[in-house]
């Protein structure tokens, strides 16, 4: 006997009852009402961080449209007036070498945020591959790369940042946003990995691998949806630290150079505007830079949801 | 309780896996600077670089022992570190232990007491906010700390300086003290405080926030409710059992936020030109003075190594609810 | 060697290493075999190998001695032709315990029932695949209605039912139930329980059966397996184990059986086994036709 014997004759769709009772050889018991079963409702476990996503997606918007809101090369100096207060032709002032910072704020966001997540993909790709690895392999191999994860960690990341620079050659765009990627991704693998580690004894896997299912299939179908829950806040948190990062690096003199315009980079000649007291130089770029952090912070800790603790007891 | 027994192999165990590290650390670490590009007679002599003769520059290389292959390099280095000698300085022309042994003063003075009332702060904040959790007190503090904790580090120090030094001109802008009053301790003192405001204020809240956590999961442990149906005090209940649950969670929080606060010290040293460790790292790794650079990753790395194992062995044995929850490991076993 | 027998298991063993000098017997030298179209039970208490034995039989586990052999195909050889493995993978189903984990969270049922055709690319057009679908669901009694809905919306009975579907949407050959009612309330273990019983009439599939409970496996198997600390003590057709145990072990987990009969039941006297300590021999005999015990001195 095999499927065929029970199939209704001929029809493939839906059988009518009738069909059933006199084609079925047997009445199956406890037949059950699904459209009774309860459904849970739909929460949202968190409130979404609507100022922070608005905010962000304004600061977005404009980067986007830097070419409407602020036309021309960015790049521009106005030689006659450098450090020029804000003023009605330079909203937010010019800086030491008399480029508009209303427009080096709009162009130089698209390259931070570029930047951010240009990194972070490079990295979540990274950490993905090197923490499913690690989670399926055997023991000994799991340990050894764990290991390394922790040397990587305990290096200086500033030495790896300059030698990776120093291979790649002048800084870029690109340049920088690998070497970002490269140095920040141990800590999202750690997480996929324990993620991993946990789900391949879970008898849906086993099941899954039972019926033929290959790497990939297990990596796509069963991981990846369980372990993206939980690393989508350190991947926003990523991106906000790579942004953080460039500024920091470039500040220093590390990263983009003057010309390639980033909040950055706009702030790494501020110590000759302090000496001149102007204030803007210094300000404008870092409150851009400070409230995107904020904002992904915002939405990052949102992501993470908030854990419902109960009645406190004290 | 562990017994004496167990401890001492798992101490040795420890102590093999920390000394194997730092080998690997110090093989990386030796073979990313000697591979990145630059020329490191460049630090020694400067712009006289480039008008060396071939000859000559072959000469000084061979002098400085840079023309063996890497691992002849390593070698010698490594045998010179076991004895203590770590070289010259390529661009300070000193022993390199001596040029650290100037500045490594300045960092702890910066360092230490920044860590130590970050902590405490950290603690205060902690109890603060989980004793009025939700309170209006709780949420201003909570939206500042984010607030404070996604600024920076380098663009915290510029507007400090932008308004206490350049603006108001109440504090100095950088250095460690006024040249020639070396030995004034006021003076130094103001020095500090603008370095230090920055470190305590861009790391406080990351950690405050988790002790405030802790003592939130504390607060509805069941032993609470005993407590209270005991008849003991909020106060008493939230100071004598709750604080001594989160206990070593904090110890191993501060040791494993050690690499994480000693990077931001290094760049707020550079920010403020503090003469440190940090502005030496910057500086050794822009000018290529590898004997310096090896030291001063070194010296961190095995820092942050020691740390790290430290938090571990606070993890896996002093708390007892780890490791009460180590147990066996499921047996696995791949078709 | 000409396999007569359909699934045969011989001298199996399995070791679980917990670390480096702890490990556990879990299976030691059991031997059977399962013939085509039998419904074959496997019973004894917790810990004492049976889930081993049918992960072993699967191919989840590696076995550290003994071999199990599907239709003549070795489960775990080393040189298996694709179409043998494709054969083994799709003749071969498994039934979890616990359907909560073996059914995806995530996932919807829809997806659930999908994937074993996605791996093997069967019934790619849409129309073709929920018929598909809706026949299985119905073969075991769900309707259509439930095929958006995510495990965690259904009842324990419910997810069974969907693993159960999910099992017989490949057509397999031979089903492997891991204690596949443990975790269901009485009720509803008799219904499912009935559920297989007029699933493998129709379907006509072999069936190991793992479970503890005594009355299912007798309601349900051909034949009876009983298990003890890893090794296979007493295998006889069903009416012949229940009528007549032989293993002092069988014997005091047969009357463990509550009667239901509450003044007859506080009165019996219910046997302890205690396993011998110092066993010098082992012997599997056979003591009545197709009954065999393990004689242990």
């Amino acid at each position: 006997m095999s499927h065929e014997a029970v199939q209704p004759s001929g029809n493939p769709s839906m059988p009518t009852e009738d069909q059933l009772a006199g084609e079925l050889r047997f009445q199956v018991v406890g037949r059950l009402d699904v459209h009774d079963a309860p459904r849970a409702a739909a929460k949202r476990s968190a409130r979404l961080p609507w100022v922070s996503i608005a905010v962000l997606a304004l600061i977005a918007l404009g980067c986007l449209l830097a070419n409407v809101i602020a036309p021309g090369n960015a790049n521009y100096m106005d030689l006659a007036s450098p450090a020029k207060a804000p003023c009605a032709r330079y909203p937010f002032g010019t800086d030491m070498m008399g480029r508009s910072i209303f427009a080096m704020i709009w162009h130089g966001g698209r390259v931070s945020l570029l930047i951010g997540v240009l990194a972070t993909a490079l990295s979540t790709a990274i950490a993905v591959v090197y923490g499913t690895v690690s989670g399926v392999g055997p023991v000994w191999l799991d340990t050894l790369m764990m290991r390394v994860t922790e040397i990587f960690l305990s290096v200086p990341s500033l030495l790896i940042v300059i030698f990776l620079q120093a291979i790649l050659g002048p800084a870029n765009v690109v340049s920088i946003s690998i070497v970002l990627g490269v140095t920040s991704w141990p800590t999202i693998a750690k997480v996929v990995r324990t993620e991993v580690r946990q789900l391949r004894q879970s008898e849906y896997v086993v099941a899954s691998r039972c019926m033929g299912g290959g790497f990939m299939h297990v990596l796509v179908n069963h991981f990846a949806p369980n372990f993206l829950s939980s690393i989508m806040f350190m991947v926003v948190m990523n991106v906000r630290g790579a942004i953080a990062s460039e500024s920091t690096l470039s500040f220093m003199g590390l990263g983009l150079p003057l010309e390639i315009i980033s909040w950055g980079s706009m702030l790494s000649n501020a110590d000759r505007a302090l000496l001149t007291g102007a204030w803007w130089i210094i300000l404008i770029p870092g409150l851009f830079l400070v409230a995107t952090l904020v904002c992904m912070t915002n939405i990052g800790n949102a992501l993470r949801g908030k854990v419902n603790r109960g009645e406190r007891n004290l | 309780m562990m017994t004496r027994k167990k401890w001492l192999p798992y101490l040795l165990k420890k102590l093999v896996i920390f000394l194997a590290s730092v080998l690997a650390l110090s093989v990386i670490v030796f073979a990313v600077s000697r591979l990145s590009p630059g020329d490191p007679l460049v630090s020694y002599y400067g712009e006289r670089t480039e008008k060396m003769s071939p000859a000559e520059r072959q000469q000084t290389m061979e002098r400085l022992g840079l023309n063996a292959p890497l691992t002849t390099q390593y070698v010698r280095w490594l045998e010179g570190a076991l004895r203590g000698e770590f070289g010259i300085s390529y661009k300070y022309k000193q022993d390199v232990l001596d040029v650290i042994a100037a500045r490594i003063g300045n960092t702890l003075l910066l360092g230490l007491p920044g860590f130590i009332l970050t902590f405490v702060l950290a603690l205060l904040l902690g109890i603060v906010c989980a004793w009025r959790e939700d309170s209006w007190l709780d949420r201003i503090i909570s939206k500042v700390g984010t607030v404070l904790s996604c600024v920076p580090e380098f663009w915290l120090s510029l507007v400090l300086i932008l308004f206490f030094s350049v603006i108001w001109r109440l504090l100095p802008s950088s250095g460690a003290y006024t040249i020639g009053r070396e030995n004034d301790i006021g003076d130094r003192i103001r020095h500090l405080i603008l370095p230090m405001a920055v470190m305590i204020l861009s790391h406080l809240w990351y950690y405050a926030y988790m002790i405030r956590n802790k003592l939130l999961e504390e607060i509805r442990a069941d032993y609470v409710l005993l407590a209270k149906s005991k008849g003991l005090s909020r106060g008493q209940i939230l100071f004598r059992h709750c604080l001594r649950g989160i206990l070593p969670a904090y110890i191993s929080l501060m040791a494993i936020s050690v690499p994480h606060i000693l990077g931001g010290t290094y760049i707020i040293e550079t920010v403020f030109s503090y003469p440190g460790i940090g502005t030496l790292s910057y500086e050794s790794a822009r000018w290529k003075d590898y004997n310096m650079l090896m030291v001063l990753c070194m010296l961190t790395g095995v820092v942050i190594i020691f740390a790290n194992m430290l938090g571990q062995i606070i993890n896996e044995r002093i708390d007892p609810r780890i490791r009460a929850s180590e147990g066996l490991e499921v047996p696995t076993n791949e078709p | 060697m000409p396999y007569n027998d359909y699934v045969s298991v011989e001298h199996l063993s399995h070791r679980f290493r917990l670390t480096r000098k702890i490990a556990i017997d879990a299976v030691k030298d059991v031997s059977f075999s399962i013939d085509r179209g039998e419904i074959l039970g496997l019973v004894g208490e917790s810990g004492s190998g049976k889930s081993t034995v049918a992960r072993c039989v699967m191919g989840i586990l590696r076995p550290s001695g003994g071999r199990v052999t599907y239709d003549g195909i070795d489960v775990n050889g080393a040189r298996l032709s694709s179409e043998e493995k494709i054969r083994l993978q799709c003749e071969r189903q498994i039934i979890f315990q616990d359907s909560g984990s073996a059914l995806n969270p995530r996932m919807s049922v829809r997806r659930i029932l999908s994937e074993p055709l996605d791996i093997c690319g069967l019934a790619r057009d849409r129309g073709e695949r929920e018929a598909l679908l809706i026949q299985n669901l119905d073969f075991v009694g769900l309707d259509a209605g439930i095929l958006e809905s995510r495990p965690g919306e259904l009842s324990g009975g419910q997810r069974q039912r969907v693993s159960i579907a999910r099992a017989l949407l490949m057509k397999p050959k031979l089903i492997v139930a891991d204690e596949p009612i443990a975790s269901l309330d009485v009720s509803i273990q008799a219904q499912i329980v009935n559920l297989f019983k007029h699933l493998q009439a129709e379907h006509g599939f072999t069936f190991l059966f793992i479970a503890h409970d005594l009355a299912m496996v007798e309601f349900l198997c051909d034949r009876v397996g009983v298990m003890s600390k890893g090794r296979l003590v007493e295998l006889a057709p069903t009416r012949q184990l229940y009528d007549a145990p032989r293993h002092p072990y069988t014997r005091a987990l047969l009357s463990a059986v509550p009667i239901p009969d509450p003044r007859l039941e506080r009165s019996r006297e219910i046997p302890v086994y205690r396993a011998p300590e110092h066993v010098t021999r082992r012997e599997w005999t056979r003591v009545g036709f197709d009954h065999y015990v393990l004689m242990e001195r």
